[in-house]
């Protein structure tokens, strides 16, 4: 088995005649946080759905390169199957709105195959919860719809919602963007947690965030990765000009 | 500057009534229409009570008012026939040009389901009465309810577009990031999500066969001497009652038919603000 969970090599990806991404090289190691950061319009977003392709949704898409996940070129496997290893969580929380708190979290269970019976539903949803720190403040209203929670607790639920689905990869999409500081720091405390279970890759603009949760960085500008390492060597000695311009928030 | 200010309020004074007295002019036959109507109809229904749909119709010189049962029963039997066989088609159609619009079928699938709201009913109901009743050798109510079918499907497809549409795309790309396929993510999200949507659709479509006349005339049949004959008998509906009654020469008949037609309306009626009290939708 290599040590890494995520290889991507040359990969190049076009949207409707415009390039995205030109030639990214990319290692994730098993285990580990990495994140990747860059500017708006950078390329983040869709490096990270190439990873589980949710780009095959994008019209006029024309991807190049390799891509291997766990072992496995994603080109050559079928998507869904891929999905459900590698869940993506995006930015804006969402929930689904028509089913209960529970539900939301157990119906990834159900249809992974993880959950047999309803004792073992409830137990993945109650161990998901409370890997976000969700379990305390919704277990008395596991019946209640997802609208009656604030902004940071639905993108919790979300979160919830993926590990449920007992993924191998955590694909996170600026994940604290909209939400207040304190429901921030809870997401990062889950994912520092959770680093032991899975491999986690996340987008961020902010440097910051980056600085906190990061065991690797990588710095994404105009679709190519400019310096990439363990995010102390890069926060404290960045070797590329761009990268140094970034973390000054320069660009 | 006072004297501008004074014609810009004249201005919107002139314009203002003129739009009030287009709009009442609008609706006075409307209203008057459904004066009449209430007037007439009310007449035959306080007079005749339940038994007006409980009971087959009248003889010609009969002196009771009698029932419109077989119709009632009829288009109640067509028009739920009708959306069940419409309805999973344009369900399915909706799901497919949504979820595959690019693809060639999807765009042909498009282009023939929406020229069908284009086809006069009338055809509609030749073609029916050409391929299903002349080979049945007889009129029925599944003819019937297959020429409504194809009047229903159009208005059953555009607002099963509209359902599959008011899905955010926030939540289809929350389905497929959970690994689900689209049929999976068709059951477990996008009908949860815009059922009352979907909802609203069968409920939209069902009154619009239930009103039809047209695709009815030359399929359904009348039958008058009992309530149901069969599904493959021929069946009697209230907008043929109304229809055919309105045209004969027997008083007797021409209060049956405001009767039914009164009927047909506060059917609608409930019908309608149901299918608008379920639109308010699910908080998203």
């Amino acid at each position: 088995m290599s040590a890494y969970a995520i290889e991507v090599s040359n990969l190049r990806v076009r949207v409707r005649g415009l390039d995205v991404l030109r030639g990214v090289d990319l290692k994730v190691r098993r285990n580990t946080i990495l994140v990747i950061m860059g500017p708006s319009g950078s390329g983040k977003s869709t490096l990270l759905r190439t990873l589980n392709r949710l780009t095959d949704f994008i019209d006029g898409i024309n991807v190049e390169g390799s891509v291997v996940v766990l072992g496995r070129d994603v080109f050559t496997i079928d998507p869904c199957e891929l999905r459900r290893k590698v869940v993506l969580v995006s930015q804006e929380p969402n929930p689904f709105p028509h089913m209960t708190i529970f539900d939301n979290v157990a119906l990834p269970a159900k249809l992974n195959g993880i959950a047999r019976n309803k004792q073992e539903l409830y137990e993945v949803v109650k161990w998901a919860l409370e890997k976000v720190m969700l379990w305390d403040e919704v277990k008395n209203r596991l019946r209640d719809y997802p609208h009656s929670l604030s902004g940071g607790q639905r993108q919790r639920l979300c979160l919830a919602r993926a590990l449920a689905a007992k993924p191998e990869i955590l694909l996170l999409d600026e994940p604290t963007a909209n939400i207040d500081p304190s429901n921030t720091f809870k997401i990062e405390e889950s994912l520092r947690e959770l680093r032991e279970e899975l491999t986690i890759v996340m987008v961020t603009h902010m440097p910051h965030q980056a600085v906190r949760v990061a065991d690797h960085v990588a710095l994404l500008y105009d679709g190519i990765i400019v310096e990439e390492g363990p995010a102390k060597e890069v926060f404290m000695n960045p070797k590329n000009d761009i990268t140094n311009k970034f973390l000054r928030g320069a660009i | 500057m006072f004297r501008s200010y004074f014609i810009r309020k004249l201005k919107n004074y002139l314009m203002l009534s003129l739009a009030i007295f287009v709009s009442v002019l609008a609706v006075i036959p409307l209203f008057s229409m459904l004066y009449m109507v209430i007037v007439e109809g009310g007449k035959v229904l306080l007079d005749a009570g339940l038994s007006f749909i409980t009971e087959l119709p009248p003889t010609p010189l009969s002196s009771s008012i009698g029932g419109v049962a077989p119709a009632l029963l009829g288009s109640v039997l067509a028009s739920t026939l009708a959306i069940a066989i419409s309805g999973p088609i344009a369900f399915l159609v909706a799901f497919f040009v949504t979820e595959f619009k690019n693809s060639s079928f999807s765009k042909i699938s498009e282009v023939v389901v929406r020229s069908f709201s284009g086809i006069p009913s009338i055809i509609v109901s030749m073609f029916v009465y050409s391929t299903v009743v002349m080979r049945m050798g007889t009129q029925s109510l599944f003819a019937g309810s297959l020429s409504l079918a194809i009047v229903a499907l159009p208005y059953a497809y555009v607002y099963f577009t509209s359902a599959m549409k008011s899905i955010p795309e926030s939540l289809r790309e929350a389905a497929m990031s959970l690994g689900m396929s689209r049929f999976k993510a068709l059951r477990y999200v996008y009908v949860g999500v815009s059922k009352k949507y979907i909802l609203t659709g069968i409920l939209m479509s069902y009154i619009k066969a239930f009103g039809e006349t047209a695709p009815l005339l030359f399929t359904m049949g009348f039958l008058m001497n009992s309530v149901f004959a069969g599904f493959l008998q021929p069946s009697n509906a209230l907008p043929i009652l109304v229809f055919i009654y309105a045209l004969s020469p027997y008083e007797v008949f021409h209060k049956v038919a405001w009767g039914a037609t009164l009927l047909l309306i506060i059917i609608y009626l409930v019908l309608f603000s149901l299918a608008r009290s379920l639109l308010k939708g699910v908080k998203l």
